[in-house]
């Protein structure tokens, strides 16, 4: 079924307010979401945007973490929960990590180059062991580019987010095609990974992408044809369509993933 | 169902729509109370096949508003072939749908509620892409959130195509109206009553008309208004031809409106 802009009934399409509930959230371990690739424009930040607005359409609640430091990417579409961070220093990685809690996932998108270095932080402070062990639900999503670079970062990465829930996630939005993965040379890297899910996001119209990019907005703004403020904008009918078309997709990926069940998972009793 | 009886004002809000669509916009409320904003009709005229007689529909319904005074657009989605303007050169407009920005002239304008009801001829090898279109970006949907009513005119044969497509669409938009068309003028035409109308519709039959008639609305310029205009000393076959189809029309506005409304007559009577 096509899931509308007009039709509010239809609780999982691309248009819901991002409202938090605390409460639904009161009995869940903390959820920690990290967005990474160790190669740059593959579409990091795209995806975090598209799972924001997810968690937000949800209702779970949420804040994010903008490694782009320091001017940043994420925190242009969602200035109101995004914080721009360093992670590479140890006060911000205090910011993020010692403020986890169960009332709110965090999701962190890792700026390009830094995914492996982030996660061998994430083991140094003892944070992965604690995923392994339940205390936290730790999701990695690892954007894939078409090169075979990113299989390498597969390989290099996959010995660091055991006791991660990982995705490897395709992201088809720019029309990419994964040319250079002979389907012998990705069995080969794909076997070496256990339990890893993948996930396909599929191509945007360029037209859509563009103007959601210039309004500087979250996907699910941009589809209810509101301004930044609440406001009523005029963005066009057609491309508002495509952006809710192509984000029920994205987000029925995230469903099938189980994503989130992931996010409210309920707390382990010792 | 509630048998609970619709309140006054609603009785009067469905009159008053209704009068606005048999009354010419200009005339005054018989009944009193301020007309309603008519539902506006954006009237798609299509078959997956050439040569059935889309383009005559297309220019006879066009013209069918103009008679009723509603200044209709008509959209010419035939990029191989576009003819429509040479009989609605005023009303006509060459649309695309090859790229984005094509699409978004198109359908960002049949969106708009402007009073001014919309016909697009859609070429047979624009099909499935149209339809593709409509179905990703949600016009139904949209259009009736802004009161404008999608119905698709479907010029039906009897052929394993044409019963295929039919088919698709109602099964992919169950919130669309969908008409078959019986046009005997075409060649092709065969009674093709096994297309059942979808959402309370009834099928719209075009009847026969000879050789000759055929050619003369075929010419270019030719103005079915037009000639109704003229004087004449009694009707001919030709003026009771496109009596009949105007009547057609008509009567599916009304079948179309009266099923929207009937869970309201229900409960009024």
């Amino acid at each position: 079924m096509l899931k509308t802009a007009d039709n509010p009934s239809t609780k999982s399409s691309a248009t819901e307010g991002g409202a938090k509930s605390a409460a639904a959230n009161a009995a869940t371990t903390p959820t920690v979401i990290l967005v990474g690739a160790d190669k740059g424009g593959v579409g990091k930040t795209t995806i975090t945007r598209t799972l924001l607005d997810y968690l937000a359409a949800r209702r779970i609640a949420h804040r994010a973490f903008d490694t782009e430091a320091p001017k940043g990417a994420l925190n242009r579409f969602h200035p109101d929960i995004t914080e721009v961070v360093d992670v590479t220093s140890a006060a911000d990685q205090m910011k993020i990590f010692d403020t986890i809690n169960a009332a709110e996932a965090t999701v962190i998108d890792v700026r390009a180059g830094l995914l492996s270095a982030t996660l061998t932080a994430l083991r140094d402070i003892g944070f992965l062991d604690a995923a392994r062990k339940g205390e936290v639900t730790f999701a990695v999503f690892h954007i894939l580019g078409p090169s075979i670079s990113s299989l390498n970062e597969i390989a290099d990465t996959s010995g660091l987010v055991a006791g991660s829930h990982h995705f490897l996630v395709k992201n088809f939005i720019n029309n990419t095609t994964f040319f250079e993965w002979d389907p012998s040379t990705h069995n080969t890297y794909f076997k070496k990974i256990k339990g890893a899910r993948e996930i396909a996001v599929p191509r945007l119209n360029e037209l859509s992408c563009e103007q959601v990019e210039l309004a500087s907005l979250p996907f699910a703004t941009f589809i209810a044809n509101k301004t930044a403020a609440g406001g009523s904008a005029a963005y066009s009918f057609v491309l508002r369509g495509y952006v809710r078309h192509w984000l029920n997709n994205v987000w029925s990926e995230y469903d099938r993933v189980g994503l989130t069940d992931l996010a409210q998972q309920k707390q382990k009793v010792a | 169902m509630s048998n609970t009886p619709a309140p006054a004002g609603e009785v009067r809000r469905l009159l008053s729509v209704i009068e606005s669509h048999l009354r010419p916009a200009a005339a005054a409320p018989r009944h009193g109370y301020p007309l309603a904003r008519p539902h506006l009709p954006v009237m798609i005229v299509c078959s997956p096949r050439p040569r059935v007689g889309r383009t005559l529909i297309a220019r006879l319904l066009v013209e069918f508003f103009l008679a009723d005074d509603r200044r209709a657009v008509a959209y010419d989605l035939n990029p191989n072939d576009p003819v429509l303007s040479d009989w609605l050169p005023f009303h006509a407009v060459r649309a695309t749908i090859g790229d984005t920005r094509g699409v978004m002239a198109l359908f960002d304008r049949l969106i708009v509620n402007d009073g001014r009801p919309k016909v697009i001829d859609l070429a047979a090898d624009l099909f499935d892409a149209f339809f593709d279109v409509m179905l990703q970006i949600g016009l139904v949907d949209g259009a009736r959130a802004r009161g404008i009513d999608t119905v698709v005119l479907f010029v039906a044969e009897d052929h394993p195509r044409s019963t295929a497509a039919y088919r698709r669409i109602v099964e992919r938009f169950d919130q669309l109206a969908v008409v078959p068309v019986h046009n005997k003028l075409s060649e092709s035409f065969k009674a093709a009553d096994f297309l059942r109308p979808s959402l309370g519709a009834t099928a719209i039959h075009i009847d026969y008309l000879s050789p000759f008639l055929h050619g003369v609305v075929n010419r270019p310029r030719f103005s079915f208004v037009g000639f109704l205009a003229k004087p004449s000393a009694r009707p001919t076959m030709l003026h009771d031809w496109i009596d009949q189809s105007f009547v057609a029309f008509r009567d599916l506005e009304l079948r179309l409106l009266m099923s929207e409304f009937a869970p309201l007559f229900r409960h009024a009577v």
